[in-house]
């Protein structure tokens, strides 16, 4: 049953650019905390500090979305790791630990590439089309 | 006739050219704007805070915008310490020297800056506050709170003390928490002494 469980993750894990959104996950988190423990400031709005929180829940909600929509994991990645960056104003990007984790997360999931099969068809017959985006066939 | 078919995601691999393009572009950027500030000397939202009691000295400061209120922080020995909460729209300080003791290692960390130190939205919480200050319209206020519950709501509300502007000479604070939204450090220096 275990065993089951394992394969089940591990299938789930191949089919997403998994390190990338954990680390870009684990950024978010560190990022945030600067600005969660300024609470008393930051809910005013313009303020620096609440440029933190937007940023750090940014780059937090990209490692979320990648692994739901890995399809989209180059314009998540980017996104992440801008908003990683940027987040050096506003919550020091997480005394500096955050933000390189993003870089990290944020490259492994832009340099992720998936590989394609059509549903119904065998999917060593495709795994050479890796790099596609879904394709339409012609009758 | 068309028909499309469903393409899923079997798998996947890194690639290794993107990945290396994309850390070198990530790093690049970190590093253009970590010297941009390097060379302004400016931080933004830079807190200081959590590590128990430290020392700020200055020779002069002056601020705009002087609003003081009493409350409660951390610090190194107790959770909640009474404190002075004082919060200065613009400052600019001349003599800057932050100090902080670490008696377990033997070591007192100072940052130092030659030059005028500018603040933007400065917040400190101070436990004791030594030095020659002056006020420009000072106003000290006690306000009703028999219907506040919360006794740090009530301690900041009950006496308020705000001036259009403040001056201190040879300042000696006792701080545990820092908040600057913008600050500039020209001439910065960061820099070990052995303790006594």
């Amino acid at each position: 049953m275990r065993r089951f469980h394992w394969q089940t993750f591990r299938h789930w894990r191949r089919r997403r650019p998994f390190w990338g959104a954990t680390l870009l996950l684990l950024s978010g988190v560190i990022i945030l905390w600067i600005p969660a423990h300024l609470y008393e400031i930051s809910l005013v709005p313009g303020n620096a500090v609440f440029a933190g929180f937007f940023l750090g829940g940014m780059v937090l909600l990209m490692g979320i979305l990648a692994y739901a929509m890995p399809r989209l994991s180059t314009l998540l990645g980017i996104i992440g790791m801008f908003s990683a960056i940027l987040s050096i104003m506003g919550a020091l990007g997480g005394f500096l630990i955050g933000t390189i984790l993003g870089i990290i997360g944020g490259a492994l999931c832009i340099a992720w590439r998936p590989q394609w099969s059509e549903s119904d068809a065998p999917i060593a017959h495709h795994e050479a089309a890796a790099d596609k985006e879904p394709s339409a066939a012609t009758d | 006739m068309e028909m499309a078919t469903k393409s899923v995601i079997v798998g996947g691999h890194t690639a290794k050219k993107p990945l290396l393009i994309a850390l070198l572009g990530g790093f690049l950027f970190l590093g253009t704007l970590l010297s941009i500030f390097g060379l302004t000397g400016v931080a933004y939202a830079l807190p200081l805070g959590g590590v128990g009691e430290f020392t700020v000295q200055f020779d002069k400061l002056n601020g705009q915008g002087f609003k003081m209120y009493g409350g409660m922080a951390e610090s190194g020995e107790t959770k909640q310490t009474p404190v002075f909460v004082n919060e200065i729209k613009n400052a600019n300080i001349q003599g800057l020297k932050i100090s902080k003791d670490f008696e377990a290692l033997g070591l007192r960390v100072v940052i130092e800056s030659s030059g005028t130190v500018s603040i933007d939205g400065l917040v400190q919480k101070a436990t004791q506050i030594n030095g020659n200050i002056s006020f420009g319209n000072l106003t000290m206020k006690e306000n009703y709170v028999g219907d506040v519950q919360d006794p740090i709501q009530k301690a900041a509300q009950e006496f308020t003390q705000g001036a259009d502007s403040i001056t201190i000479d040879n300042g000696n604070l006792k701080t545990v928490y820092l908040f600057q939204q913008k600050v500039s450090l020209p001439g910065m220096k960061v820099y070990f002494e052995k303790l006594k």
